[in-house]
């Protein structure tokens, strides 16, 4: 589990405040085999990582899961967001915040990479080896750095699901949020947790079924029939 | 009759009496006594299926990191450090193993 990662755990505790909630129960799904076999796993199950202001608004948030260096990198910028906002004032750090959604969007629907965003703020030089962050790879189809052992084919296939995720929710996901948080202006994450699942994780909370009632109940033939009784 | 004869009589229409007591309260309440065997027969299939098949989500541990218990509690920690609030949101629960 990411969090179980030794080094996103250690940068997590000396960069943020961390704390998770749970926005509602996720399914979960048991098929017994009938032979005293059974399995387990979660269904449509999906996260988001916001990172916030003190005052509770939120700068920026991470959609869905990524690789733990592709996470840890995403971040590291948005601490950074997050530094140079306390050294405005409200007026002027929503300002900064618009305009960093701005480029961002800018970028994304330009097809581009996100740049860095010590970059566009100007800052320290970077130097090319840190700019050729592990996500910028993935996304370039080069390999990410950080790749856990694999051994078996289910594993390496699982790790490419994840390096696949990340490059996703680098592109497509991050490009609506950057869209809606440049048109809205900074929110407390209750305001934005019902639009975030529903339109860019596609799991509507407000749906008991979480968007999969026609999947799931469309296949079965005896569906009406038993409705009727 | 002895005294002792009669400690024995005593005792020995106590325990007819109690016996007796048994056996109407099973006459009047015959499921009491298939209640007990019919625990002792399921018993041993409700532990295999507790073995087998979880019936509840076991808690486990939420990682590594020292997570605030509250948003409002990280808000207050990150005015006193400085340092930004990351709000990890989710289905399910993090310190639940299915989640």
């Amino acid at each position: 589990m990411l969090f179980s990662n030794e080094r996103v755990a250690t940068f997590l505790n000396s960069t943020f405040e961390p704390v998770w909630e749970s926005v509602r129960p996720v399914p979960i799904v048991r098929i017994d085999f009938g032979n005293g076999h059974a399995l387990t796993r979660t269904l449509h199950g999906n996260i988001a990582s916001y990172v916030c202001t003190a005052d509770g608004l939120v700068l920026d948030v991470l959609p869905g899961i990524y690789t733990p260096e592709g996470y840890q990198d995403a971040l590291q910028d948005l601490a950074l967001l997050a530094r140079q906002c306390q050294r405005r004032d409200s007026a002027a750090r929503a300002a900064l915040v618009r305009s960093y959604h701005e480029r961002l969007a800018v970028a994304l629907r330009n097809g581009q990479d996100s740049p860095r965003l010590s970059a566009m703020l100007a800052m320290v030089p970077v130097g090319k080896g840190r700019i050729e962050r592990p996500v910028e790879r993935v996304l370039a189809g080069k390999p990410a750095g950080e790749q856990p052992a694999v051994e078996t084919p289910e594993d390496l296939a699982r790790w490419e699901a994840l390096v696949e995720d990340t490059r996703l929710n680098e592109k497509a996901r991050r490009l609506v949020i950057h869209e809606h948080l440049a048109r809205t202006g900074l929110a407390a994450p209750s305001a934005l947790s019902r639009w975030l699942y529903r339109e860019v994780l596609h799991a509507d909370l407000d749906d008991p079924y979480l968007g999969l009632g026609k999947t799931l109940l469309a296949s079965d033939p005896f569906a009406r029939e038993q409705a009727g009784h | 009759m002895s005294r002792r004869m009669l400690y024995l009589v005593m005792a020995g229409l106590a325990c007819a009496v109690g016996l007796m007591g048994r056996l109407g309260l099973q006459a009047a309440d015959p499921s009491a006594a298939s209640d007990l065997r019919k625990r002792a027969e399921e018993n041993p299939t409700k532990l295999l299926v507790r073995g087998t098949t979880p019936a509840s989500n076991p808690a486990v541990a939420p990682g590594k990191v020292r997570w605030h218990p509250s948003f409002a509690a990280a808000q207050a920690a990150a005015v006193r450090s400085g340092k930004p609030v990351l709000l990890f949101q989710m289905m399910g629960r993090l310190d639940q193993r299915f989640c």
